[in-house]
């Protein structure tokens, strides 16, 4: 215990006086540390900090926790220091490490759903946009009103449609990017209302509107089943609690009548 | 006047006075708007509303302790929840009652565009028809002087934007942006689709409004029963033996814990069915 508050100690005033400088460690080694990061960290911080979070801060963050875990485990065992310590202070480091990815990977599964219903929302005012401009200037031009969470993978989008990509693989990428109900669907669609010429533009939109309208009936029916479902849940738990409370006290007053 | 009508006449005043000193300004707003569609409560309805939640709170909490102070505490309890439950009440009609103008000012806008040809002139024919009602009736009129004095629509849609937070209002203000904007390019079959749209969302939401009272029905009845299961525990083991229990402390407890957990349940299923009227 002596050892571990003399080595927090030290390493507070060093860290203090700036002599070390553990964040000066991590950004000298960030290519190092980079090998480490996920590649689905940036998508996920973004869903959940929304676009303006500095990645590379967080990212930073949790190497620096991680690093913090290893030395404080360390210095608790520093007595009785061997190999299998050493292994456990390695596992406990990986899993604080791993810790804030999985917290945000288990609140974007949680959000999933509600991903999955703004897509034909998003759609319908996309729709309204391409009445008057090409597809991909209707893209760039609904950044503005998008969703957030939809923002990264747009701009993403528009820059591969700018740098010349006229192919179909910009907007599978954006599809796979938010695998949520009929992305791929709707994505292929609106990469075939951008390459019709503009006399059949009119017939392949009104096919595209009346598909976005049947999502987005259909993800307006799922939310209604779910409040439905909700209710029933809650009228369950209702009956389960009360019921089984009931009942649970008319086995306690015979288990007393037992005892008088 | 007698010495009834005078306590009563005294008892609405308290009433009153403390509703217009602590009661805040947008439930005010909420009410006053019920009371002009005539779904408020009379006076008459809120005596009989108490008298029936005092008295059953009173008769059940009685069949589960046998204890009068209890059950006066438990009575003045239940009188204490009317308020939330009329404030839950008004919340769900004025917001039933907002979606129903929002799909008005909606299909009613598209269909004057139709004749005018003009977003503005659109809301002018609409604010004149007389097919609105306070407060959107205000707020299309903000719109139209706004858009006059800017010479342009984008503000007057912001403001109803942000006031009405709608899909269908968003979407058919974007709509509108871009044909006052850029011309009216092939804009009727989109129009023409978009009251489509709004129908189905009409239907769908009065569908799931009925599909809601349903449920809700059978909660609360679910939910009242359940105070009753204590009369099967009593049948069961007998009146004198269950005197004898309610002797025990720890009884007692457990059985202030059903009360109370059964209530809160109904609460929070009241506040789910009153909240989020399904518009969008």
């Amino acid at each position: 215990m002596e050892v571990l508050l003399v080595g927090a100690i030290i390493l507070f005033i060093l860290e203090y006086d700036q002599i070390i400088s553990s964040n000066k460690f991590i950004k000298d080694n960030e290519q190092y540390f980079n090998i480490l990061k996920e590649t689905d960290y940036v998508f996920y911080v973004r869903a959940k900090h929304g676009e303006d979070v500095d990645v590379e801060k967080l990212f930073s963050l949790r190497i620096r926790n991680a690093l913090v875990a290893f030395v404080i485990f360390i210095f608790v065992f520093i007595a009785q220091l061997n190999f299998i310590n050493f292994i456990a202070a390695i596992v406990i480091s990986y899993f604080v490490y791993k810790m804030q990815y999985i917290t945000l990977r288990n609140h974007y599964k949680r959000n999933l759903h509600e991903i999955d219903m703004m897509l034909p929302y998003y759609l319908k005012s996309l729709e309204i946009l391409i009445q008057h401009y090409t597809a991909p200037m209707a893209l760039s031009r609904s950044i503005q009103t998008a969703p957030p969470i939809f923002k990264p993978g747009l701009r993403e989008l528009i820059a591969k449609i700018d740098a010349g990509d006229s192919s179909i693989e910009p907007y599978m990428a954006f599809a796979k990017e938010y695998p949520v109900r009929d992305s791929m669907r709707m994505m292929r669609l609106l990469y075939r209302l951008g390459l019709g010429a503009q006399e059949n533009k009119q017939e392949q939109l009104l096919m595209f509107s009346r598909t976005v309208s049947a999502l987005q009936n259909k993800a307006r029916e799922q939310r209604y089943k779910e409040r439905l479902g909700n209710m029933e849940k809650r009228t369950l738990i209702m009956l389960v609690v009360t019921g089984g409370g009931t009942l649970a006290i008319l086995l306690l007053s015979m288990l007393m009548i037992f005892q008088f | 006047m007698n010495k009834g009508e005078s306590v009563y006449k005294f008892i609405t005043y308290q009433v009153e006075v403390a509703y217009e000193k602590y009661a805040p300004y947008s439930f005010k707003v909420i009410r006053e708007k019920v009371k002009d569609l005539g779904l408020e409560y009379s006076a008459r309805q809120y005596i009989t509303q108490i008298v029936i939640f005092s008295v059953g709170a009173f008769a059940i909490s009685y069949l589960y302790f046998y204890n009068i102070f209890v059950s006066i505490v438990y009575a003045l309890i239940a009188m204490g929840i009317i308020p939330y439950l009329a404030y839950l009440r008004y919340k769900r009609i004025y917001s039933e009652f907002i979606f129903e103008q929002i799909q008005v000012y909606t299909t009613n806008t598209i269909m004057e565009y139709a004749t005018t040809e003009s977003f503005v002139k659109a809301l002018e024919g609409v604010y004149a028809s007389g097919v609105l009602e306070e407060p959107l009736l205000s707020d299309v009129r903000y719109m139209i002087d706004l858009a006059y004095k800017n010479g342009d629509v984008t503000e007057s849609i912001d403001y109803m934007n942000s006031k009405y937070d709608y899909y269908i209002t968003r979407n058919m203000h974007q709509l509108f942006l871009q044909i006052t904007r850029e011309g009216a390019r092939e804009a009727g079959q989109a129009l023409e689709n978009m009251l489509l749209d709004i129908d189905m969302l009409v239907e769908n939401v009065y569908r799931d409004r009925m599909d809601r009272q349903v449920f809700h029905r059978s909660f609360v009845q679910y939910g009242l029963m359940l105070y009753l299961m204590i009369m099967l525990v009593q049948y069961l083991l007998g009146i004198d033996t269950y005197l004898k229990l309610l002797e025990q402390n720890v009884v007692v407890l457990l059985l202030h814990g059903v009360v109370l957990f059964n209530s809160l349940f109904l609460l929070s299923g009241e506040k789910y069915y009153n909240e989020n009227v399904g518009g969008e």
